[in-house]
């Protein structure tokens, strides 16, 4: 991997600080803001991804994660065209979510509309998958 | 690529919390009750881009629909308001009313125990009401202005005043 810049790790604490929040200073523009909810039956994934084509959006599982990325065109900037603020997110921005070991991703289903992906996994009932029993004698 | 001064970063980021800061005086007038907050926890991440005959605003606002959107001119700002009902997303309802604030600090250390039904591991989407201030540092013709929303992202194009407007009647010289 290559090697951090001690600058941004910087700004990361700087992000991190309580009261900062998440969106602050340091925050990593590669990433998008996700809402992970879990209930009894359904897993829900839900991602800000505001201004993307929906097949310009990829949604994988893979060994237990459920990595979300997506891609758009760069921005062109020019002599004629001069950015005053830039705070928006990159044009290339990826997420991975782990995922229950109940997940069934056959049936699993992503929406996106708005500039908001929902994907929606159904879960398997819990005691399935708790492992196996063995009686105290 | 070019290996970067270590030094331009500190200066840059020094800039850009310069300008938090700044901005934090900005929002303060602009809207409501719920405005004084951290410096840097923006509601609505903004680019600014100016061109020759424009200057336009790219905002993010994901999740709302373009009837939630309002956008208005005035005191040289660009006034970004999204607005939209507490539940309409899932049971966003339940949360207390300045969840959002503390939220996002528990949700990026884990588990984060909602209700009995719903479990949320991560909470750090902004469900609720959002607006922001943009100050437009040109003169623009704000009756030609025109505004698109598509995939949650509003695009404002602020035509510029022409300079002969600008400096009033020109006369000519003979």
């Amino acid at each position: 991997m290559n090697t951090t810049n001690p600058f941004d790790e910087i700004e990361q604490f700087l992000g991190r600080t309580p009261f900062a929040g998440d969106r602050a200073w340091g925050r990593d523009l590669r990433t998008a803001d996700i809402d992970v909810a879990e209930y009894d039956d359904e897993f829900v994934v839900m991602a800000d991804l505001p201004g993307f084509d929906r097949d310009e959006i990829d949604v994988r599982a893979h060994e237990g994660r459920l990595t979300i990325a997506a891609e758009r065109d760069a921005e062109r900037e020019d002599a004629d065209r001069r950015y005053l603020r830039r705070e928006r997110r990159h044009e290339s921005v990826t997420r991975t979510v782990d995922l229950p070991a109940t997940a069934r991703l056959d049936d699993a289903a992503a929406t996106y509309r708005h500039g908001v992906l929902t994907v929606t996994i159904p879960l398997d009932a819990p005691d399935a998958d708790e492992g196996h029993r063995i009686d105290v004698n | 690529m070019t290996r970067r001064d270590p030094f331009d970063e500190i200066e840059d980021l020094l800039e850009r919390m310069g300008r938090e800061f700044e901005e934090l005086g900005g929002t303060l007038e602009g809207t409501g009750p719920e405005v004084p907050r951290f410096p840097g926890a923006r509601d609505v991440d903004v680019d600014v881009i100016e061109d020759d005959e424009a200057v336009t605003v790219v905002a993010d606002l994901p999740g709302f629909d373009a009837d939630d959107v309002e956008v208005e001119f005035r005191d040289d700002a660009l006034v970004i308001t999204g607005s939209r009902e507490e539940s309409s997303e899932f049971e966003v309802a339940d949360a207390d009313d300045d969840a959002g604030a503390t939220d996002a600090g528990d949700a990026a250390d884990g588990a984060h125990e909602a209700d009995d039904e719903v479990r949320y591991h991560r909470r750090e989407r902004r469900l609720r009401s959002v607006s922001r201030r943009v100050p437009i540092p040109e003169p623009i013709e704000a009756d030609a202005a025109t505004a698109s929303f598509d995939a949650g992202v509003l695009t404002v194009t602020l035509p510029k005043r022409s300079s002969e407007d600008d400096r009033g009647h020109t006369i000519d010289v003979s």
